[in-house]
């Protein structure tokens, strides 16, 4: 029996309930199927970007107890608002911009809250493969530091230096000038370097420059 | 590019590649995409009469975006006796006065007896709750998107709309989860994955003796001591569950087997290995299926160092303190002593921002008088430090002038002069 009979009349097509349907298909397609409705779009946007947009939020807040909560929000307004989405071929840059709009809320509000945010707890609370401690001890001062800086020139840093963004690319997800990237680029480096030398074994650690390569 | 600026790129790539390993094993995707959920018709909201906006593309998105925000900003609060509680709060009970906090979202959480509870973080769907000792009832209404989560010691609960019970005391690392009404989702030690508890269900567990319970149906009567370990079969809606409940000896195979283990529990040896190996986590489980009692009453002091130090680097603080407390009393006066005595400051110090608690450990080995130790000079440092975090400016002084005079170079001298410039 040829099974494709089963499935090739329109009429059956249009009658099925699409609930059950994987989606596949372009960034522009995917964001098209959320507008409409289409349960696999979502769900296929999540598959799509859900570990990108894990690795800004840890890049951003160091690696968290917190992040799967900051994770959570940036989707949920994701999916409320693709209708803000103006190019849908564009949606990975959105996501990617709703992510740093709401890390930076947070790091605002733990500083209004006067929160101190523990690194080294935080990190040692999840069950992972284990990292060296001395790689431990490194993220945690290099956060302790980042803590201690302006919202907005930690962020610079962080995308700059950490995720390795493209100075356009940071005045994207930013919605700032390429000019004004680079004035909070060299307001960081000074900032951090400086915040860097209350902890020599950190910045022992930046002067041994690439040679982390052979590490 | 100048040379700053390349060594500031080659130490951010390394930072980046640690993070990577990190999130490699250890993601939280998996918890979120549960929370999410993809055939709630709430998101999607068809536009079935789309109208013309007369605004610029770019500046209707930047106000969305920043109408998205600004609106998002909102969380639930809560109130105690009339007053308003935020991120940070500690609430207390005792024998003689029951407390209950409300929620703006409804929920309802009650303290019974003596006990001690911390809102982490409140956000817009739900909040964050640490149990530190004692019971708690909680009544949390569902809804699409209610998060909460409640601490109990090394658990985490994921609540999203029930009513339950839970106890927990640090002094036997015990924890007695009772479900009312709804389903709750529990991690931690012994449970691999996730565990979920359903209406009607209660989950015991000690990690001092190794001891999980699984019951279908609560009775009063029912206590840690008399049931028996574990069910034989597993119930259906064990079975329904994709996690499993992990047993807390080495060989899963059956029950019997593992019955027998917990009675016969594995060489105190395997927990030093594998803690000096790195593997903190498992190092814990088997320092616990061995027994903590065993091993705090007779390891040496580097042991019971080493247990500690396993124990803060798998995130288990107050076994951590425990060991640390046990190795400072039994070896007093010795190197273990003043090595236990910096690892509860530095908890004290980075993990609740305790720093009165920070400088009576520093202090004491401080006062020991071993100077020009790297110990001596770290807790000097640090004395300074907690002693300005607390705003006591002669102090601070007292101890930065202490600090310039042995240690002119060391880690802390710009901190030492930043205090003493006028």
């Amino acid at each position: 029996m040829n099974k494709m009979n089963d499935f090739t009349s329109q009429k059956d097509l249009s009658n099925a309930k699409p609930v059950s349907l994987r989606f596949s298909g372009t960034d522009e397609q995917m964001a098209a199927g959320i507008k409409h409705g289409h349960p696999g779009a979502m769900e296929a946007l999540f598959n799509r970007y859900a570990a990108h947009v894990e690795r800004i939020v840890n890049r951003l807040l160091g690696v968290d107890t917190e992040s799967a909560d900051v994770v959570q929000d940036i989707f949920v307004a994701a999916f409320s608002n693709i209708h803000g989405l103006k190019d849908d071929s564009a949606i990975k840059g959105w996501l990617t911009s709703l992510a740093v709009f709401t890390v930076r809320q947070r790091i605002r509000k733990r500083v209004r809250r006067r929160v101190h945010w523990i690194y080294d707890v935080d990190v040692n609370e999840t069950e992972y493969q284990p990292v060296k401690p001395s790689d431990r001890e490194l993220l945690r001062l290099t956060y302790q530091v980042l803590d201690a800086m302006p919202t907005d020139e930690r962020i610079t840093f962080s995308l700059r230096f950490i995720e390795g963004m493209e100075i356009t690319e940071v005045a994207d997800v930013c919605s700032v000038s390429p000019s004004t990237v680079k004035r909070r680029q060299r307001r960081a480096e000074k900032k951090f370097l400086a915040l860097s030398r209350r902890f020599p074994a950190l910045i022992e650690q930046i002067e041994r420059g690439d040679r982390w390569r052979n590490q | 590019m100048n040379l700053q600026r390349q060594k500031l790129t080659a130490f951010g790539k390394h930072i980046g590649a640690i993070e990577d390993g990190i999130l490699a094993s250890d993601s939280c995707l998996n918890d979120v995409k549960k929370q999410l959920s993809f055939m709630a018709t709430d998101y999607s909201k068809p536009r079935r009469r789309p109208y013309r906006i007369v605004l610029g593309v770019a500046a209707a998105l930047v106000t969305a975006i920043l109408l998205v925000f600004f609106l998002r900003d909102e969380s639930i609060t809560a109130e105690y006796n009339g007053q308003a509680l935020t991120g940070g709060n500690w609430i207390s009970s005792n024998d003689a006065a029951r407390a209950t906090i409300h929620f703006s979202d409804g929920a309802m959480v009650s303290l019974e007896g003596r006990s001690r509870i911390r809102i982490n973080q409140m956000h817009k769907n739900g909040a964050h709750l640490l149990l530190e000792a004692g019971k708690i009832k909680l009544n949390v209404p569902h809804r699409a998107q209610t998060a909460w989560r409640i601490d109990v010691g090394p658990y985490i609960i994921q609540v999203i709309g029930t009513r339950f019970s839970v106890a927990w005391d640090g002094d036997v690392e015990s924890m007695e989860l009772r479900m009312t009404e709804g389903v709750v989702s529990v991690s931690g030690p012994m449970i691999t994955g996730h565990k979920e508890v359903r209406s009607g269900e209660r989950l015991a567990i000690s990690t001092q003796t190794g001891r999980l319970e699984f019951l279908t149906n609560n009775s009063p009567t029912t206590s840690m001591s008399e049931e028996p370990a574990i069910l034989a079969e597993p119930s259906a809606v064990e079975k329904d569950n994709s996690a499993s409940i992990e047993q807390p000896t080495e060989n899963n195979s059956d029950e019997r087997s593992s019955h027998r283990q917990m009675q016969h529990p594995p060489p105190l040896k395997k927990w030093k290995s594998a803690a000096e190996a790195g593997r903190y986590a498992e190092s814990v489980r088997l320092a616990t299926a061995a027994g903590i009692s065993r091993i705090l009453a007779s390891a040496d002091g580097a042991d019971l160092l080493l247990l500690g130090d396993a124990a803060r680097h798998s995130g288990n603080i107050s076994l951590a303190q425990k060991a640390y407390r046990t190795t400072y009393q039994r070896f007093s006066g010795s190197g273990f002593s003043s090595n236990a005595a910096f690892a509860l400051g530095v908890i004290a110090f980075d993990r609740t921002a305790d720093y009165g608690t920070a400088i009576k450990w520093f202090s004491e080995i401080v006062k020991s008088k071993r100077n020009k130790s790297h110990l001596h000079r770290e807790a000097c440092g640090r004395l300074m430090e907690s002693y300005n975090r607390l705003g006591n400016n002669s102090l601070a002084r007292k101890t930065a002038q202490q600090y310039i005079s042995l240690y002119p170079n060391g880690p802390h001298h710009l901190l030492a002069e930043q205090i003493l410039t006028p």
